[in-house]
């Protein structure tokens, strides 16, 4: 199965391009720009899971679809930068409240995917203790 | 300037704005709505105060009569039995003649028009005359004098009241241009109102990151600067949100995971009642680290 495998080859590649700073270094477009479609395929990789999810286990999460779409929209006002563009603070807000969303969408989908754990464990072992 | 995602409040600045009001124009109607009430009300009372001394009859004997009805209706009618009836006694006049006469005379100033013809016929039956018709018209005409009288009586009773109207109106002048002033008083106390910027910053994988803001010139104080700190902060983000994606996927795909991803790391949050871990270890199973090698 290749679930999202073409997204997380993607997003090695571009967090191998992200570079960390030191103090004086210029603001660079290629910084806002990786940022930007770094988000931009995390949550298409996030909607992946998200619809996987859901054919598995036929529910929906709906603080994960505000958070999607939240992110979305944001990015929406985020374009891409070039040279001599100023460096304003929504290249930075924007990527933050996104990236944010999706950290909390990730969680809440590993603490359902958890909790469903735990009660088909449960669901396995009161049919085989009622075997018994 | 709030964001609808788990933040935290980090500094909050108090910016007084100023809203351009044009006062001048809000002044002009209302203060001409008050004068003109002022006018006409003024109008009023030099009406009344004319009629109460020229037109003795209509206009101001029907003022008076309703004034003086209405003030003193109740002390007349005690003062009219005693004194009057008294006087006539001692004239030698008849007794219910003197009541009748007393009663009218005394009404005549209180209730003009309608107690006239009252007070012919009882002074034509107290003389007991029975004269002719023009013989009753001096009576009436005497009457008539002592009638004007009565009337400029009342008329001074009616300029009286149109006076006391006149002051009751200037008290409400007065009242509307108090309220004027009153009325602009909220434009100035909005030149107060003043807007409170918060600033809010995140927790983002379990590095504090704030979002920077950018404010008019006039409060460059509260100006942020974008630091290199935040940008390493959103590139280590971005490398442990790749972690969790692979994390979730294996945990998806029923592979093989160390255990539950929010107990593992967590995110600790200040506001947020979704996430109520809040530990910070590492994670411990770093897919990045396992392709390298």
């Amino acid at each position: 199965m290749t679930l999202i495998e073409e997204e997380l080859v993607k997003l090695k590649d571009l967090i191998d391009k992200m570079k960390y700073v030191s103090e004086g270094e210029y603001v660079l477009a290629y910084h806002t720009n990786t940022f930007r479609e770094y988000v931009s395929v995390a949550l298409e990789a996030l909607k992946k899971i998200y619809e996987y999810y859901k054919a598995k286990f036929g529910e929906r999460l709906e603080i994960l679809e505000e958070n999607i779409d939240m992110a979305e929209n944001r990015l929406k006002f985020l374009s891409e930068v070039k040279y001599g563009d100023v460096v304003a603070t929504r290249d930075h807000n924007i990527i933050i409240d996104c990236l944010k969303s999706i950290e909390i969408s990730l969680i809440e989908i590993d603490k359902s995917l958890w909790t469903a754990s735990i009660e088909e464990l449960r669901r396995f072992y009161k049919e085989v203790l009622y075997v018994i | 300037m709030f964001s609808c995602l788990p933040a935290k409040l980090l500094d909050y600045a108090i910016i007084p704005a100023k809203y351009e009001v044009e006062v001048t124009d809000s002044f002009s109607p209302t203060d001409y709505i008050h004068r003109r009430p002022g006018k006409s009300l003024l109008e009023t009372g030099y009406l009344s105060d004319v009629s109460s001394i020229k037109p003795c009859k209509s206009l101001a004997d029907s003022m008076s009569s309703i004034d003086y009805m209405t003030k003193t209706i109740s002390i007349h009618l005690e003062l009219r039995d005693t004194p009057r009836i008294n006087d006539f006694i001692r004239k030698g006049k008849g007794v219910k003649v003197s009541d009748g006469l007393s009663s009218s005379d005394w009404l005549s100033k209180s209730i003009v028009m309608t107690h006239i013809d009252t007070f012919i016929g009882e002074f034509y039956t107290g003389k007991g005359m029975g004269k002719s018709i023009p013989e009753a018209l001096k009576t009436v005409e005497a009457i008539a004098k002592d009638a004007t009288k009565n009337v400029y009586d009342s008329g001074y009773i009616g300029d009286f009241a149109s006076k006391h109207m006149l002051k009751i109106l200037k008290d409400e002048q007065a009242v509307g241009e108090y309220v004027k002033k009153k009325g602009t008083k909220p434009f100035v106390e909005k030149f107060g109102v003043s807007e409170i910027v918060a600033k809010v910053g995140y927790t983002l994988t379990g590095d504090e990151i704030p979002r920077v803001y950018f404010l008019p010139d006039k409060y460059k104080n509260l100006w942020d600067i974008i630091e290199e700190e935040y940008h390493n902060t959103k590139v280590d983000a971005c490398r442990k949100l790749y972690n969790l994606f692979q994390w979730i996927k294996r945990r998806i795909l029923g592979l093989k995971y160390p255990g539950a991803l929010h107990d593992t790391i967590g995110v600790r949050d200040y506001v947020s009642k979704r996430v109520t871990v809040s530990r910070r270890d590492k994670l411990e199973y770093d897919f990045t680290l396992e392709k390298s090698r």
